[in-house]
C-alpha cells in the first residue's frame, strides 16, 4: 500500500514558500512519530524555524518552530536533517544556522511535538551539508553527522560522532571529528558525506573525494570507508583499504562531477552542486551495502546504483540500475532484503519539462523493479525564489518494512500529477486544480514538501531444496536385496553461481539403518558459505568423519542428503560403485553415474495482514475505561501491518477516528476512543470499523466490521 | 516569573490578538494534550498577526497560558502569544494578557499596542543602523569580481563581487566619494538569495560594514560590505533612515 502527502497544515493553506530540500526522520521506536524538515520559514516570522511533526504515522501534518533559528529568514535555517536514535524518543537534527554562514548546530529534542526549542550540543564555523544519522546502543544514543568540515586542511569529508549524544547539559554530549580522506584532494573533498548505520556496529560512509577541479567540474572517486565498532576505535573508519594501501575503498575513480552553482534552465530550473549520494547497508546483512552516486555521463547528469555483498571490499563491476537525466538518489533496505530507490528524474525539454519522483522496489538486486510514480509535476513553474529548487537532496529509510521518504515538488492539486494518490490537508480544488487559502480565495502554485509510506506485500522468503540420494559403504551380502554386493560412494558437488555469497545448510535423512519400512534419523551436518563461483564436495568420508566418528551404523548407510539454501545453487552428484571380489575385498571400479540433482522451490508466498476488532471473552465489544470504549485492534494475518486508523461511529452521535499503529502478525493494540456526549439514550450503540481508509492491504478485506452496544 | 510590561508583551508576541476563553482544559488539537493551563478560545480580533494568521477572526485555537489560568469561562482579554503548532488549527504559547477593559481605558490599550507594533519596524531599523560603519545613497555603475579572496568550494558560496557605487549623499559615517567599493552576494542560494543584489543601474539606500558579518565569509577587513537582508532601502524611505539616524546621533 502507498500513501502520498502533502504536508502543509491546514491553517497555513495561502502559504507559498518554496518549501525545498526535505528530510525525514520516523521514530523507530514509534513510528506513529515522524519529523520532516525543508525550508520552510517560521509562519509568523519568529527567531525558531519549524519542523514538520506527526503524531499518526504520516495521515496528518503539523509545523512546530523548535529549531534556532533568524527571525524574519524566509528559509527557516540554511542545510537541515533530522533523525530519531533508535529508542528514547530523542530526536537529532544537523543544521546549518542562521544568521551564520557555515555554521554547524548539532541540536537534539526530547519531545519533538513540544514547545521546547532544541538543545543545541554543538556549535561551530566553517561546516557544509551536515547530514545526521542515529542510533541507540546500550542505551546510549550514538549519533553520526557527515559532513564537509573546512576547518580540516584539505581533507575534508568527516563524520563527527557522539557516543553519549543524550547526555543532559551541563556537561551535555562530546562529540568527535572522524576524517575520513586519506588522499590527495584538489583543495577539498566534495560536499556530501553521508553514512549508514547497521545494529551489529558495522558503520559505512560515502564519499566525493576531489582530485581535481576546474571550477565547473571536479574529478572525483566515489570513495566507501568502514568501521567495525561504531566508530569506537582509536582510528576509525580505517577496516576498508584500497590498493594503494589506503583507507577508504575507491569504487569508482576519475568521474566528472558539474558543479555549477545556477538554475539550470534545461534540468528542471535545479543546479549541480556536486551533492548527489546516498548508502544503504541491509539491515539483515551488514555485509551487503548499497550506494548511488550522480556525475556526468555523455553530457547527462546520471544516476549510478551499485552493490557489495563483502563488505564494500568489492563492487558489482556495473552499475544495477543507470538513471539519465535525474537527482536526488536516496537508498535504505527494509528487513525483508527489499531495496528502495527514491530519486527525480526531468522528462521532456523546454517548457514542458517535468520532474518526474520514482519509488522503486528491487528483490533481486535490480534485475526487475517496480517503479512507482509519486509525482509528475510541471518543471518550469513557478519560478525559483532561491536554489536548489526542489532541492540538493532527498531522504528515505526503512523502518522494519515498511519505506518512509519525503521529497519536494510543484504543488498543483491535480490528481493526474499523482498517479499513486495524493492527500492534501491545506485547501485545494482538485476539480479546478486550484490551491485556496482558508477564505477560498486563490493561492499560486509553489514547492511543497511531500510524505510517502510504502509498505510492500510481505513475501515469504523462497528456499531451494536439493535431496541428493547418498550411498556410502561396503555390501558384501550376495543376499542382501536391498543394494547388489559391492563398494558405494557419493560425492555431491554443490557450486554457487550467484554474485553473492550464499550460506546454505545440509543434513542426512536416513533411510537404512533402520530396517526398511522406518524412517531413519535425520542428521544435521552443517551449515555452510560460498562465496561467488565457489564450490565444496560432502562426500562419505566428510559425513563419516562428521556424524560417525566410531564408524558407520551399518556396513553401509543410504538416505538422502538434504541441502536448504536461500539461493539457488548447483548441485552435481557422483555416484561410483567398485565390485568386490571373493574375499569380500574392493576388485575394480564396475560403474560411475553423474546426476544433476533437481532444484525444489518452497515458499514466496506473499504474506498479507488481517485487521479484525477484537471482543472480549463473553463477545461483548463494550468495555469502558475512565468513561472511553476500548477497542482492540488484532493483526491475525501472517504479514505485517502499517499504521492504520480506527473508527468508531456512533450513528446520531458522530464518529471518532483514532490511529492505529503498525501490527506485527498476531500483535494487538488497545485503543482508548471518547464515547460522545448523549449516546447513552439509554443505549449506547456503535460500529467498529478497522482500517477504514482503506490502507491496508489484507487477506481478508471483510472482517473489518463489528457492531456493539453499552448498556446505559 | 516576573510580569512583562505591556511593551515587552507588544514587541516579542508575533500574533496579539482580542479572544474569548471559551473552554479551559480542552484543546482544538490532539497533537496537544488536555492540561489544567490549557484552553480553547476564540479569536473575536486580530491586533497584530502575520500575513499567514491574518484571517484567524472568528476561529477557534488553542492557547497554553504562561501563568495562572482564568478561573471562569467565557472571559475576554486581549492576548500576547507567539504560535507554537500549525495544524487544522493552531496552539499558541501565552507570553501574556491584559483585561480588555471598557471605554476609553480600552481604546488606549489597543492604541497602545498598534504604536509598539508599527515600531517594530523602526525599532529593526534602528538596530541595524546601530551596527552600520556608514550608510550611503547612491547608484551602482559597476559591477566586477574581487581578487585575493578565496572561498572553499561550497553550494552555499556568496558569489562576492564588488559594486561601484556613484555617492549621492552619505548619511552616516565616513566614505570615499565619488564612488565607493561595496563587496555583495550575488548568489541565489538559499542562504544568500534575501541579501541585497548591487547590479548596475540599481539605486538605493546601503548600510556598509566594514569586512562584515559573517566572519566565514573571509572579505577583507578593510573592505566594506553589504550582505543583511536588511541593509538595503529604496530611496523613497531617506527620510525614515534620517529620522532613524537622528535618534542614534541624539543618543549619550
Amino acid at each position: 500500500m502507498i500513501r502520498v502527502v502533502n504536508m502543509i497544515p491546514r491553517s497555513l493553506s495561502s502559504e507559498t514558500n518554496q518549501d525545498s530540500e526535505p528530510n525525514l526522520a520516523v521514530n523507530p521506536a514509534n513510528p506513529l512519530q515522524i519529523a520532516g524538515s525543508a525550508f520552510t520559514p517560521d509562519p509568523a516570522g519568529g527567531p525558531n524555524a519549524p519542523i514538520f511533526v506527526s503524531a499518526d504515522g504520516g495521515n496528518t501534518w503539523l509545523l512546530n518552530s523548535i529549531v534556532p533559528g533568524q527571525a524574519g529568514s524566509l528559509t527557516g535555517t540554511g542545510d537541515i536533517t533530522v533523525r530519531f536514535a533508535e529508542t528514547g524518543d530523542i530526536l537529532y537534527a544537523g543544521i546549518l544556522r542562521l544568521p551564520g554562514f557555515l555554521r554547524l548546530n548539532i541540536l537534539r529534542s526530547e519531545n519533538f511535538l513540544g514547545a521546547a526549542v532544541m538543545t543545541v550540543l554543538v556549535d561551530r564555523n566553517s561546516v557544509d551539508q551536515p547530514y545526521v544519522q542515529a542510533t541507540t546502543i546500550a542505551g546510549n544514543d550514538r549519533v553520526y553527522v557527515g559532513l564537509n568540515d573546512f576547518a580540516a586542511g584539505t581533507q575534508t569529508a568527516t563524520v563527527d560522532l557522539s557516543f553519549d549524544a543524550q547526555t543532559p547539559l551541563p556537561p551535555g554530549p562530546t562529540f568527535t571529528s572522524a576524517r575520513i580522506e586519506s588522499r590527495g584532494t584538489s583543495g577539498q573533498d566534495g560536499p556530501p558525506i553521508r553514512v549508514a548505520i547497521h545494529p551489529d556496529g558495522t558503520i559505512y560512509a560515502i564519499f566525493n573525494g576531489w582530485r581535481a577541479f576546474d571550477g565547473t567540474n571536479a574529478t572525483t572517486d566515489v570513495v566507501v570507508v568502514r568501521d567495525d565498532n561504531g566508530g569506537t576505535g582509536a582510528t576509525p573508519f580505517t577496516a576498508l583499504v584500497d590498493v594503494d594501501g589506503l583507507a577508504g575503498m575507491r569504487v569508482v575513480q576519475g568521474r566528472t562531477v558539474p558543479f555549477r552553482n545556477f538554475s539550470q534552465p534545461d534540468f528542471g530550473q535545479e543546479r549541480f552542486v556536486a551533492s548527489n549520494i546516498s548508502i544503504a547497508v541491509d539491515p539483515a546483512n551488514s555485509s551487503t551495502v548499497y550506494i548511488a552516486w550522480a556525475d556526468l555521463e555523455d553530457d547527462d547528469y546520471t544516476l549510478h546504483v551499485r552493490r557489495s555483498a563483502d563488505r564494500g571490499a568489492t563492487w558489482t563491476p556495473n552499475d544495477l540500475r543507470t538513471i539519465a537525466n535525474a537527482t536526488n538518489p536516496a537508498l535504505a533496505v527494509n528487513d525483508h532484503g527489499i531495496v528502495g530507490f527514491l530519486y527525480q528524474e526531468v522528462v521532456r525539454s523546454g517548457a514542458d519539462q517535468r520532474w518526474v519522483t520514482h519509488l522503486e522496489l528491487t528483490e533481486d538486486g535490480f534485475a526487475s523493479v517496480q517503479d512507482f510514480i509519486l509525482a509528475n509535476v510541471p518543471a518550469t513553474t513557478p519560478p525559483p525564489i532561491f536554489i536548489p529548487y526542489i532541492g540538493d537532496y532527498v531522504h528515505l529509510m526503512a523502518v522494519g518494512s515498511e519505506f518512509h521518504g519525503i521529497f519536494s515538488a510543484n504543488n498543483t492539486p491535480d490528481l493526474a500529477n499523482f498517479p499513486n494518490g495524493v492527500t492534501y490537508q491545506r485547501n485545494a480544488d482538485f476539480t479546478t486544480k486550484t490551491l485556496l487559502d482558508n477564505n477560498n480565495q486563490p493561492v499560486q502554485v509553489s514547492i511543497d514538501p511531500f510524505y510517502v509510506r510504502l509498505t510492500p506485500p510481505t513475501v515469504q522468503p523462497t528456499t531451494f531444496e536439493y535431496a541428493a540420494k547418498f550411498i556410502c559403504g561396503l555390501q558384501k551380502d550376495p543376499e542382501d536385496p536391498r543394494l547388489t554386493r559391492g563398494f558405494y560412494a557419493t560425492e555431491i558437488n554443490i557450486h554457487n553461481p550467484n554474485e553473492h555469497e550464499v550460506k546454505f545448510k545440509k543434513k542426512l535423512a536416513l533411510t537404512y539403518p533402520p530396517e526398511a519400512q522406518k524412517p531413519g534419523k535425520i542428521y544435521r551436518i552443517s551449515e555452510d558459505v560460498l562465496r561467488p563461483d565457489e564450490a565444496l564436495a560432502v562426500d562419505c568420508g566428510d559425513v563419516k568423519r562428521r556424524l560417525f566418528p566410531g564408524g558407520l551404523p551399518a556396513p553401509y548407510i543410504i538416505g538422502f542428503i538434504v541441502i536448504e539454501s536461500p539461493a539457488s545453487l548447483d548441485v552435481t552428484a557422483v555416484y561410483t560403485v567398485a565390485a568386490l571380489d571373493r574375499a569380500g575385498k574392493v576388485a575394480t571400479q564396475s560403474g560411475i553415474d553423474v546426476e544433476q540433482i533437481r532444484e525444489r522451490r518452497k515458499g514466496g508466498e506473499r504474506e498479507l495482514p488481517d485487521l479484525v476488532p477484537v471482543p472480549d471473552r463473553t463477545g461483548s465489544f463494550c468495555r469502558r475505561k475512565d468513561g472511553k470504549l476500548i477497542v482492540t485492534v488484532k493483526n491475525q494475518g501472517t504479514g505485517h501491518a502499517q499504521a492504520s486508523t480506527t473508527q468508531v461511529d456512533f450513528f446520531a452521535h458522530g464518529q471518532v477516528s483514532v490511529p492505529t499503529p503498525p501490527l506485527a502478525p498476531n500483535a494487538s493494540t488497545d485503543l482508548l476512543v471518547d464515547i460522545p456526549h448523549g449516546c447513552f439514550d439509554p443505549d449506547c450503540n456503535f460500529r467498529i470499523t478497522v482500517d477504514v481508509d482503506g490502507e491496508v492491504a489484507e487477506s481478508n478485506e471483510g472482517n473489518n466490521t463489528a457492531d456493539g452496544v453499552c448498556l446505559g | 516569573m516576573t510580569e512583562l510590561s505591556l511593551q515587552e508583551l507588544a514587541t516579542q508576541a508575533t500574533l496579539v490578538f482580542r479572544g474569548t476563553v471559551e473552554q479551559l482544559g480542552a484543546t482544538t488539537m490532539d497533537a496537544v494534550a488536555v492540561a489544567e493551563n490549557i484552553a480553547i478560545v476564540r479569536v473575536d480580533e486580530v491586533l497584530e498577526a502575520p500575513e499567514s494568521l491574518a484571517s484567524l477572526s472568528g476561529t477557534d485555537i488553542t492557547i497554553q497560558f504562561s501563568a495562572s489560568p482564568p478561573t471562569q469561562t467565557p472571559v475576554k482579554m486581549i492576548f500576547f502569544t507567539r504560535p507554537w503548532l500549525y495544524g487544522d488549527s493552531i496552539a499558541v504559547l501565552e507570553l501574556g494578557r491584559r483585561e480588555i477593559g471598557e471605554g476609553p481605558a480600552a481604546d488606549s490599550l489597543a492604541q497602545e499596542i498598534t504604536d509598539v507594533t508599527q515600531r517594530k519596524p523602526d525599532q529593526a531599523l534602528q538596530d541595524r543602523l546601530n551596527e552600520a560603519d556608514a550608510v550611503v545613497a547612491g547608484r551602482v555603475i559597476n559591477n566586477r569580481p574581487p581578487s585575493g579572496i578565496s572561498q572553499r568550494v561550497t553550494e552555499h558560496d556568496p558569489g562576492l563581487q564588488i559594486a561601484v557605487v556613484a555617492v549621492e549623499s552619505v548619511e552616516l559615517g565616513d566614505v570615499p566619494q565619488p564612488t565607493v567599493e561595496v563587496l555583495f552576494a550575488s548568489s541565489r542560494d538559499v542562504m544568500w538569495f534575501q541579501s541585497p543584489k548591487l547590479d548596475v543601474g540599481r539605486e538605493g539606500i546601503w548600510l556598509l560594514h566594514r569586512g562584515g558579518p559573517p566572519a566565514a565569509v573571509a572579505a577583507p577587513t578593510a573592505a566594506w560590505t553589504c550582505l543583511d537582508p536588511l541593509d538595503e532601502l529604496p530611496k523613497e524611505q531617506m527620510s525614515r533612515v534620517r529620522g532613524a539616524i537622528e535618534q542614534i546621533n541624539r543618543q549619550p
